[in-house]
């Protein structure tokens, strides 16, 4: 039944109550009418009132105003309730009381040999630390402080933070308008404060700034973490950094309208109660929002892909005066956007020139996708997602939503109820819930049968942690020989050799494994010794995380990997490389046996700190074989080959910016 | 306009006595409910995504007592107070029975089926029982201001 018979029926019945009342009153007749009128005037006024507000979609989205997400709270308080508890709202906040993190309360943190102080005056928060053209003259006379004039502070205050999650960063607001990263963040999951040089994947260095140096909110967060960006810069010279900046946003942080595009229509429709209840009732689509799940698969994964994809800006279709945001979910990405592959094509697109087919593959010290083309960061996750099979081969049947939703979840990971485990994957493959073990080839309820651990293991590294990689994929060596993406099997068997992964690989049909040739080492070394003493910092990083993993820990056990792991951290010249390491450490022998050890310490101090830990740690040797370590007869770690392998390491400087 | 005989003042009394008394128990029962839902924490009506029918039908739950206790008043001073005639006196002894009826299953229906944003439709009985109240309240009010006539 349409929407209008519904409310003409309504109102019809609740208006013949009167008829009969009005007729014993005034006689049948009159009364009759007097009913009549009475349900007439009801139907048309409430008629009218449907009548006066527009059902069509807004001719022009980008002339739509915005609306705060407070306007949507009115109506729709469980979808608003539920955005408040993700990180996703809280992704960019003013610096105020109810935001901040990190330990204001007269702290100091030291960095090489710096402190930086943070303090509170009312609601206003600072942080003291080096001078940026200071640390530009220590970073030239390599870190010698002998070779400087004295350390020069500066105090900032911290005007905006980014994230909330695992990593909040402070934001000082330059006259210019400018928002600067500043050189130490908050890390929350530590509870502590640590300096960006070691947050990110990147090597040692002596520049104090150098991760903040040329971080600028308005050039890069603000796309991403905010909503309804607007870069507005004041243009500087030709070819240089702007002078200044008005950026504005819809609102700080990602709220309703980065999924439902701006929403100010739809507040003034639906102030109106006879819309509502004609959409409701006749099951319609409210045209002045978006709805992402009445959309295609294509243009609701867009919305994600906005962000959680590897864009550059076609620079033909952006207004380069306001440099506006002009994406509206429902539209096409690709009409605004090109997706990259790898970081030369990013730059090579950012400079204007063409999209090249086929694009270039991703180089050795690419930090945003490895060899093979899967992307090595957070925040790339449609582009995995989109070279699966899964994807390409589902006909529309896989998109984000399949497995996460913005509302209701738990707001780590936004997973959907049950997708923490295989259902996830049943969705689409059940025979496997029959003929589980007999695919994976492990135990059911062992790390080992869980989908996600072969087809979607940890690969992907940023901000101190390793993820699920995106691209659902069968595990093969050929995916992993040359593209120095660790071997899914090895990030949870990391006490055996790729060898070794080649033949229990055969055990699968169809695995093609045995035509891919491996060196020596690669067939009678550990796959992770491998990868951690002679890796770039990307595939370190990454097996260093996997020491921490449960699944691993339990596959490979843990009684070697502290004598190990504090060798191979010695050399480390890449601090998030340190910091997982130790991190796996402390995940096997506790905090207290793991102590003391800090990733961010200068080099003699950490050498000492190691060769107390090593020390501990060698009390204890392997007493079990482990045929792919090499150990002593005294089972304790082979430190020739150690060396040899060391020796050999392929080791570029490279950044991971996630 | 006539005077209303006494007989007609007794006789609407006695059937407010009933609606009211009897729409009392109703509503004071549907109450009772509301709190043992409470009482066992049923999804049904607590869960959050519930809070739409929460708020209505706890307003139908209070406007059916209050509407009972406003017909158990009208029949009270019926008999005693208030000069009218006799079409007003049918039309507010209508309306103030209509109202108890509408507003409460007005609430009570748009908690059934309601989404996120709004109540059922069946909340549209509720604007029409409030415009049967007004009207009714307005005839009690307007006898009540008017002089005392001769005694019946």
């Amino acid at each position: 039944m349409s929407a209008v018979y519904w409310t003409i029926g309504l109102l019809v019945v609740a208006a013949l109550v009167v008829a009969p009342q009005a007729a014993i009153i005034f006689g049948r007749r009159r009364g009759l009418w007097i009913g009549l009128g009475f349900a007439a005037v009801l139907v048309v006024a409430w008629s009218a009132l449907d009548r006066s507000t527009p059902r069509a979609a807004p001719a022009d989205w980008s002339a739509v105003p915005s609306v705060a997400s407070d306007s949507c709270a009115k109506c729709h308080a469980d979808h608003y309730e539920s955005w408040r508890q993700t990180y996703h709202r809280t992704m960019t906040r003013e610096a105020t009381p109810e935001f901040v993190k990190g330990d204001f309360a007269d702290a100091v943190y030291e960095y090489q040999g710096l402190p930086t102080r943070f303090t509170r005056s009312g609601d206003k928060y600072q942080m003291k630390t080096v001078d940026l053209a200071w640390a530009a003259e220590l970073a030239k006379a390599h870190g010698e402080m002998g070779k400087v004039s004295p350390p020069q502070f500066v105090t900032l205050q911290v005007d905006r933070l980014v994230g909330s999650h695992w990593i909040q960063e402070c934001l000082h607001r330059r006259p210019n308008g400018e928002y600067i990263r500043l050189p130490v963040l908050y890390d929350i999951r530590e509870k502590r404060w640590i300096h960006t040089n070691g947050a990110f994947l990147a090597p040692d260095t002596d520049d104090f700034w150098h991760k903040s140096r040329y971080a600028s909110w308005n050039e890069t967060c603000l796309f991403c973490h905010n909503t309804g960006p607007r870069k507005n810069p004041e243009p500087g010279p030709r070819g240089q950094r702007p002078r200044g900046y008005s950026s504005e946003v819809a609102e700080l942080g990602i709220s309703c309208e980065a999924c439902h595009g701006p929403g100010s229509e739809h507040v003034r429709r639906n102030q109106n109660p006879a819309h509502r209840f004609s959409l409701q009732l006749s099951n319609s689509t409210d045209s002045s929002i978006v709805n992402p799940l009445r959309l295609s698969v294509p243009r609701r994964d867009d919305i994600c892909a906005r962000c959680h994809g590897a864009l550059v800006p076609k620079p033909e279709m952006w207004d380069t005066k306001t440099v506006r945001d002009p994406f509206i979910p429902g539209f096409d990405l690709g009409r605004f956007n090109h997706f990259f592959t790898s970081e030369e094509e990013q730059a090579r697109l950012y400079n204007g020139a063409a999209k090249l087919s086929p694009a270039p593959k991703p180089g050795p010290t690419d930090g945003r996708f490895w060899g093979d083309g899967t992307p090595l960061t957070t925040a790339l996750e449609f582009n995995g997602m989109a070279l699966s099979a899964c994807y390409q081969k589902g006909q529309g049947a896989m998109s984000c939503l399949s497995c996460h939703e913005m509302h209701g979840s738990d707001p780590n990971h936004m997973l959907k109820p049950m997708m923490r485990t295989n259902e996830a994957c049943y969705q689409c493959h059940e025979t496997y819930r029959a003929t589980l073990v007999e695919h994976t080839k492990h135990p059911p309820d062992t790390p080992g049968s869980l989908c996600y651990n072969c087809h979607m293991p940890h690969q992907v590294y940023s901000l101190l942690a390793t993820h699920r990689s995106h691209r659902i994929e069968s595990p093969t060596l050929e995916g992993s020989i040359g593209s120095s993406k660790p071997h899914a099997c090895n990030l949870c068997h990391l006490d055996k050799s790729l060898g070794w992964t080649r033949e229990q690989l055969a055990r699968w049909p169809n695995v093609r494994a045995n035509t891919v040739a491996l060196s020596e080492d690669e067939e009678r070394i550990a796959a992770a010794v491998l990868y951690l003493s002679q890796a770039d910092a990307r595939t370190r990083v990454v097996v260093a995380g996997a020491f921490a993993n449960p699944a691993a820990q339990q596959a490979a056990g843990t009684d070697w990997h502290g004598s190990f792991l504090t060798r191979l951290m010695a050399e480390e010249r890449y601090p998030a490389v340190r910091y997982l390491a130790h991190k796996a450490l402390k995940s096997v022998h506790g905090d207290a046996a793991a102590a003391p050890f800090d990733f961010l310490a200068r080099p003699g101090d950490r050498d000492r700190q190691l060769r107390v830990l090593r020390e501990r740690f060698d009390a204890s040797p392997v007493v079990r074989p482990l045929p792919f370590v090499p150990l002593t007869p005294q089972g304790l770690p082979d430190d020739a080959t150690l060396r040899r392998l060391r020796d050999r390491r392929s080791d570029p400087d490279l950044t991971i910016n996630e | 306009m006539n005077e209303v005989p006494k007989d007609l003042r007794h006789r609407l009394a006695r059937r407010h006595h009933f609606v009211g008394w009897w729409g009392l128990l109703i509503f004071l029962t549907l109450g009772i409910l509301l709190e043992t839902l409470h009482g066992f924490k049923v999804d049904f009506y607590l869960d959050p995504a519930h809070r739409n029918r929460r708020l209505l039908w706890t307003l139908a739950h209070a406007h059916g007592t209050l509407l009972a206790l406003v017909n158990v008043a009208f029949a009270a001073g019926l008999t005693q107070l208030g000069r009218w005639d006799e079409r007003p006196l049918r039309l507010a002894s209508f309306f103030l029975i209509d109202a108890l009826a509408l507003l409460p299953l007005g609430f009570f229906l748009g908690g059934l089926g309601h989404t996120e944003v709004d109540p059922s439709p069946g909340i549209l009985l509720v604007p029409v029982g409030a415009l049967l109240l007004l009207v009714g309240v307005g005839l009690v009010a307007w006898a009540a201001t008017r002089p005392a006539g001769p005694p019946p």
